[in-house]
C-alpha cells in the first residue's frame, strides 16, 4: 500500500496524526491550486493581470509526469519569450483554438463535454444534464454573467478546484466522514466526466494552438489529470 | 501560489432557496524564404486593405530603416493614436508589417529574432528545481529591402492624382476643403459639414463633407492635428486641381 492510501486509511479509521493529516491537506491545496489555474487557462482570453501572475510564478520541473513537465516547460518558454503584442498573440490562439471560425463541428477543439461525447458533436446533450445535476447536488449553479454551459471544462475543472476545497476544510475542521465523501466525489467527477473526455479535447487542442502557451497547456492538462486521477484510485485502492 | 481564480470562476454558490432557477443563465504565417516579388505584392496588400492606416503605416517603415528598438516604435505608434482613435494596438501595426514580410524583428546585433529564443531558468528551491520565466531578448524592428522598396516607391502626390482622376465632378470639393484646412489652427469636421455639407453637388447622390476629408487624409494631403490641416501634399494638390481642370 502506497504512502497516501495509509493517510486516508487513518483518514477513515479516525486515527489520522496531526503531521500526516496536514501534509494531506497541503497535497489537497496543491491539487485545488492547479485544478484553479487549469479552470482559469480555459475560463477566458489571458489578460495583463493573469499573464503577469503567470510570468513571477515558478513551474516545477520534475514532476515525474513527463506531460506535465512539458507542458510547463512549454508555457514558461512561451512566457520568457513575450512581447508587446503577447496579449494579442494569445487571444488570437484562445479563438482559433477554442472557437475556431469554420461552421462544422470539427474546425476547433471546443471545449464542451457534450461535443466530445455525443454522435454527432453536439452541444448541450446528456453529458451538460448530468454535470448540471451534480452542480445542483453540491449546492452550485453557474455564474448568471458565464454564458457558456455547464459541461465547459473550465466549470468542470473549477467544480474540482470547489471540492478541494471543501476537502481541505473538512480535514481542518476534523470531519474525516466529510473529507472522505468528498474524495469519492472527486473520484467519481474524474471517471465520468473530466478524465474521461479531456483527452479527446487535448488531442484536438494540440493540432489547433499555434503558440507554445496552449500547445503547453494541453500537455499539462493531459499530465495533471492523469497524476491526479493516479492519486485519488491509489487512495481508494485496496491493500 | 497561483489559484488563477480572482473572482473570474463560472461556478457560483445556490442559494438556499434559489435551487434551480439561477442556472438561467488577421492570421500568423510561416516563415519561410518568401519571393522577394510576392513580399512586395503582400506589403501592397496590406497598405491597400488598412486605406486609413497608411500614413502610419509608412511612418513605420521609414522610422525602422536604422534597426529601431521595439519600445521606442511603439511609443511613437501611441503618439500618433493618441489623437486617432484605432481597435489596433500599437504592436498590431508592426505585427501587420511583420507578417508581409516589410518588417524584421531582429536583436541587438543584428540576427533574426526567431533564432534567440530565450530559454526558462532552473532554480533549486527546498531541494526541488523550478522553471522561472527568463527576460526576453532585447528585441528590434528593422524595415526589410522588400519594405524599403515599397517606401521609395510610394508617392502621395500620385495617390492624389489616382483620386482626382476616379472624383471629376468633386474637384470643387476638394479645392474647398484644402483651401479652408490651409489656416493656421485647421478646421473641425463641423466646421467643414457646415461649409460644404448643403453645396449642389452633395446632394445627389447624397454625400458629406466626411468622406473626402478621408480621401485627402489618405492620400496625405490633409492631416489631424487638433483641426483637420492641409499638408504640403495638399498644397501641391490644389495645384494640381487646377492644372488639371485647365487641361481637361
Amino acid at each position: 500500500m502506497t504512502k497516501m492510501a495509509k493517510k486516508m486509511r487513518a483518514v477513515r479509521s479516525k486515527a489520522l496524526l496531526t503531521a500526516e493529516q496536514q501534509e494531506l491537506i497541503n497535497l489537497i491545496e496543491q491539487r485545488a491550486a492547479t485544478y484553479g489555474l487549469l479552470s482559469r487557462f480555459y475560463y477566458k482570453e489571458v489578460d495583463q493581470d493573469f499573464l503577469n501572475e503567470l510570468k513571477e510564478a515558478r513551474y516545477p520541473a520534475n514532476t515525474g509526469n513527463p506531460s506535465v513537465d512539458k507542458g510547463y516547460l512549454l508555457i514558461v518558454t512561451y512566457l520568457s519569450n513575450i512581447w508587446e503584442n503577447s496579449l494579442n498573440e494569445l487571444a488570437v490562439d484562445f479563438v482559433k483554438t477554442f472557437i475556431g471560425s469554420g461552421s462544422d463541428a470539427y474546425s476547433a477543439a471546443f471545449p464542451f463535454e457534450s461535443v466530445h461525447t455525443s454522435e454527432r458533436r453536439l452541444l448541450m446533450q446528456d453529458a451538460r444534464d448530468e454535470v448540471l445535476a451534480q452542480y445542483r447536488r453540491a449546492g452550485l449553479a453557474k455564474q448568471s454573467l458565464w454564458k457558456e454551459s455547464e459541461d465547459h471544462i473550465s466549470a468542470e475543472l473549477e467544480y474540482m478546484f470547489i471540492l478541494c476545497n471543501r476537502t481541505v476544510e473538512a480535514l481542518s475542521k476534523g470531519d474525516e466522514d466529510e473529507a472522505y465523501s468528498l474524495l469519492v466525489s472527486q473520484l467519481d467527477f474524474l471517471t465520468d466526466h473530466l478524465y474521461a473526455w479531456t483527452p479527446m479535447l487535448t488531442s484536438e487542442m494540440r493540432r489547433f494552438a499555434q503558440t507554445d502557451f496552449y500547445q503547453g497547456l494541453a500537455w499539462l492538462t493531459d499530465g495533471f489529470l492523469e497524476t491526479d486521477f493516479e492519486f485519488l484510485e491509489d487512495i481508494f485502492r485496496e491493500e | 501560489m497561483l489559484t488563477g481564480l480572482k473572482g473570474e470562476d463560472p461556478l457560483d454558490l445556490l442559494d438556499a432557496d434559489d435551487e434551480h432557477e439561477s442556472l438561467n443563465d488577421p492570421l500568423l504565417q510561416d516563415e519561410g524564404a518568401a519571393d522577394p516579388a510576392t513580399v512586395v505584392d503582400t506589403v501592397t496588400e496590406l497598405f491597400k486593405s488598412m486605406p486609413t492606416y497608411h500614413k502610419l503605416l509608412l511612418s513605420i517603415l521609414e522610422s525602422c530603416i536604422e534597426k529601431q528598438r521595439i519600445s521606442v516604435v511603439i511609443e511613437s505608434i501611441d503618439e500618433v493614436l493618441r489623437n486617432n482613435f484605432s481597435v489596433y494596438k500599437a504592436a498590431r501595426f508592426c505585427e501587420l508589417l511583420e507578417q508581409a514580410g516589410a518588417l524584421l524583428k531582429v536583436t541587438e546585433e543584428g540576427t533574426q529574432y526567431a533564432d534567440a529564443k530565450a530559454q526558462p531558468i532552473l532554480v533549486e528551491e527546498d531541494g526541488l528545481e523550478y522553471f522561472k520565466a527568463n527576460e526576453p531578448p532585447e528585441a528590434f524592428w528593422v524595415t526589410t529591402e522588400e519594405g524599403r522598396r515599397f517606401l521609395e516607391a510610394d508617392d502621395p502626390l500620385e495617390r492624389f492624382r489616382d483620386n482626382l482622376e476616379n472624383e471629376r465632378v468633386y474637384h470643387p470639393i476638394f479645392t474647398q476643403i484644402l483651401l479652408l484646412c490651409s489656416n493656421e489652427k485647421g478646421r473641425s469636421i463641423e466646421e467643414l459639414g457646415d461649409a460644404l455639407d448643403d453645396d449642389p453637388i452633395l446632394q445627389k447622390p447624397r454625400m458629406y463633407a466626411r468622406r473626402f476629408v478621408e480621401i485627402l487624409e489618405r492620400c496625405d494631403a490633409l492631416t489631424w492635428d487638433k483641426g483637420w490641416k492641409t499638408t504640403g501634399i495638399g498644397q501641391l494638390g490644389l495645384e494640381e486641381i487646377e492644372r488639371y481642370d485647365k487641361n481637361g
